[in-house]
């Protein structure tokens, strides 16, 4: 398989200890982030089902393989308290959805695996888990909060962010979703019936 | 009347110029100092915490209030996994 | 490095299991965090304090945060009355009248009649303002047999650039009541008068307190109570400079206002120098403090984690309008040994100078200051702590730490103003004292 590029240029830690370097690169990171279109990939060479989770390497991820799906892109870790609402929570948005045109993709952003593996074993995923450890995907989707949810329509733009995980969010997501489900149930077929 | 103490003197400047430039680069460059929200795995640690032992730093400050004419000036919270 | 995860589609699975069991999103667990901890206090020969605290934290729906806690403090033991040691046999009476005791030459007064148990509870809640801001409304009581104290307290916390800044506020203010055993002792109230002349004693209460004055009949103020109000405010900055450093700063300032002074405490009134037993004790007056204080600090602390250990120090300078200066240096490198175990020494450096009215002694004929105090609390001496403590992780979430500290406290034992007889006396006796300390972390 071939090596697609990186989809961020990568993170320069000394950007936090230099201010001008810093406002330089966080100016530029700010300009070159996600536009409505989402962040960049090449085209995919093989596209894994989205019906079997599993775990991707952040190298090996592309959004373009969800084309035709909403996808709700989570950013969690083992350490973010709130994720450990949000996770089993995310099992529930998938059970609701994910026959209805939702995949649920779940990023985690550990630098140690371990750490995440606990996690899983203690908060199952029946959805695919991507690893970036170096935080690229993060970075490209410019992250603000832990946890953070996207939901991209299936042309790969960006619909929505959820910048935490507070109560009340569940419920107001889910209607998200079911409304931007149902728009495209409309979209789909106009003027059939139910 | 006791002699003036010098060497506390002088050594409380330094180390209060030193504290109190630090905000400094703070004011100035807030935006860029700090880390990115998904690299807080190391401040979310119970032991990074800066009322990491509130319950006992609480029961020796009351302690030394007791024995000697300081008290207080310790805060509140920050830091942290940053969530939500 | 790939984890390989044979068990995936197994795990996802029971996942989906699990949800279609339950058909509903699992509701999150309110757990309440609780934390214990008990210090024993002993200095050799004078005072024993067992503290103990316990803190609780419950998250509450809509991101609020619910604290509470309970202290409990027993004071036995001795504690120096202010009067000098000097070369001669020296005797007192206890606040309460009615214990007399006697001091050999050579050693310093002590008076043992403190035992007393400090109740003292705090309620908070943290009420969220949008996702940026939280503010905290805090209650506390505490009392003790001699002294009430009810306080409040307010405090806004605003994180900034990605809660890579925290700036609060807060405010405070309590109200306390002073109610010393055997009443208020006049300013300055000279102890042996009354002894000369009894008839002179008021004695209204149980106690009947020497040189005390119970309060007049028909005053506001109850009987041989005192008010003192303090408020409070800080300003804070939190701010995290890079993924394993985290620094704090806070300014804050304190008014205390009304009875600032401690109503059992003697300054020595000594023979004048010249006469044939200058320096020795000819009698004892109640000190006086001023009716007002207002204090300033600064303090930063930052945290550092070097892999998995952390390193904490800080820094606290305080000054007041009594005088009185002081530094404060404190470390802790907390070690962590294998999974489950750290080891934290732990080091301490305080140094205040005198307040303006402390005087070891007041001198026989001269004329009286407006305020003097010889409580060794408010002179001029450093204080070195040492300590180390052990913590074990015993299982999901409960924590052992057992501490184990000593506590050396050293000023002037030679003042210059010494005069006569007290030359060869240790006025400023070393304070040395043992701490131990078992805390306890757990959440249900």
């Amino acid at each position: 398989m071939i090596r697609p590029p990186r989809l961020s240029p990568p993170r320069r830690r000394v950007a936090f200890s230099h201010p001008i370097l810093g406002v330089a690169l966080w100016a530029g990171a700010v300009l070159a982030g996600p536009t409505a279109a989402g962040p960049p990939g090449t085209a995919a060479t093989s596209a894994p089902s989205a019906e079997t989770p599993g775990s991707i390497e952040a190298a090996d991820f592309r959004l373009e393989d969800y084309r035709g799906k909403y996808v709700y892109l989570d950013f969690w870790a083992s350490w973010c308290e709130p994720c450990q609402r949000s996770f089993p929570w995310l099992a529930h948005l998938e059970h609701l959805y994910g026959k209805s045109g939702l995949a649920v993709i779940a990023v985690n952003v550990d630098h140690d695996r371990k750490a995440a593996g606990k996690f899983l074993d203690r908060h199952p995923a029946a959805f695919p888990v991507v690893w970036d450890p170096k935080g690229e995907i993060a970075k490209a989707w410019n992250v603000e909060a832990m946890p953070s949810g996207f939901l991209i329509s299936p042309e790969g733009e960006k619909l929505a962010e959820h910048r935490g995980f507070r109560d009340g969010d569940a419920s107001a997501i889910e209607a998200e979703v079911a409304a931007a489900l149902a728009n495209q149930d409309r979209e789909d077929s106009p003027g059939a019936g139910s | 009347m006791s002699a003036p103490r010098r060497r506390p003197r002088s050594l409380g400047r330094i180390a209060l110029l030193a504290l109190v430039l630090c905000p400094v680069p703070v004011v100035s460059g807030c935006a860029t100092l700090g880390v990115e929200a998904w690299d807080r795995d190391q401040l979310a640690r119970p032991e990074m915490k800066l009322g990491a032992n509130a319950t006992e730093d609480a029961i020796d400050d009351h302690i030394y209030f007791s024995k000697e004419a300081s008290s207080g000036g310790r805060g509140f919270g920050g830091g942290g996994c940053g969530c939500n | 490095m790939q984890l390989s995860r044979p068990s995936s589609e197994l795990r996802s699975g029971l996942a989906a299991a699990t949800v279609a069991l339950l058909g509903v999103a699992p509701a999150p667990a309110r757990a309440t965090e609780a934390t214990s901890s008990a210090l024993l206090y002993t200095e050799p020969n004078r005072v024993t304090a067992f503290e103990t605290r316990a803190d609780f934290t419950r998250q509450l729906s809509r991101e609020r945060v619910l604290r509470y806690s309970f202290t409990l403090d027993a004071l036995t033991g001795a504690s120096p009355n202010g009067a000098l040691r000097a070369g001669v046999p020296q005797t007192f009476t206890g606040p309460s009248g009615t214990a007399t005791y006697r001091v050999a030459p050579g050693q310093t007064p002590l008076d043992d009649s403190f035992h007393d148990t400090r109740y003292a509870g705090s309620l908070s809640v943290d009420l969220p303002v949008g996702r940026l801001t939280t503010s905290t409304l805090g209650l506390n009581l505490s009392t003790e047999r001699d002294y009430f104290s009810a306080g409040v307290s307010a405090r806004l916390a605003r994180d900034l650039f990605r809660r890579n800044t925290t700036i609060a506020i807060g405010v405070s203010g309590s109200a306390d009541l002073v109610r010393p055993f055997g009443g208020t002792p006049d300013p300055f109230g000279l102890v042996s008068a009354n002894l000369a002349e009894p008839e002179d004693v008021i004695s209204t209460g149980p106690s009947g307190g020497l040189g005390r004055d119970d309060g007049e009949e028909g005053e506001g103020v109850p009987q041989g109570s005192e008010g003192k109000q303090v408020a409070d405010a800080l300003f804070g900055i939190t701010q995290v400079l890079n993924r394993t450093t985290i620094l704090q700063l806070n300014y804050s300032v304190s008014r205390a206002t009304g009875y600032l002074t401690d109503p059992y405490k003697l300054i020595t009134v000594a023979a004048a120098p010249g006469t044939a037993n200058a320096g020795d004790p000819l009698d004892y007056r109640y000190e006086s403090r001023p009716d007002t204080r207002f204090k300033q600090s600064l303090y930063a602390e930052s945290k550092h984690s070097f892999g998995r250990d952390v390193l904490d120090v800080s820094y606290r300078r305080m000054w007041d309008d009594w005088g009185i200066r002081s530094h404060t240096f404190e470390g802790r490198y907390r070690l962590e040994i294998g999974e489950h175990t750290a080891l934290e020494p732990q080091l301490r450096w305080y140094t205040q100078t005198a307040a303006d009215f402390y005087r070891h002694s007041l001198i026989d004929g001269e004329s009286l200051p407006s305020f003097a105090s010889a409580d060794t609390r408010l002179g001029a001496f450093d204080g070195w702590t040492g300590a180390v403590k052990y913590s074990r992780r015993l299982y999901s979430g409960h924590e052992l730490g057992v501490r184990l500290g000593y506590y050396v406290q050293s000023g002037d034992s030679s003042p210059p103003d010494a005069f006569g007889s007290q030359v060869s006396q240790d006025l400023f006796p070393r304070v040395t004292a043992v701490m131990t300390q078992v805390s306890y972390s757990f959440a249900f």
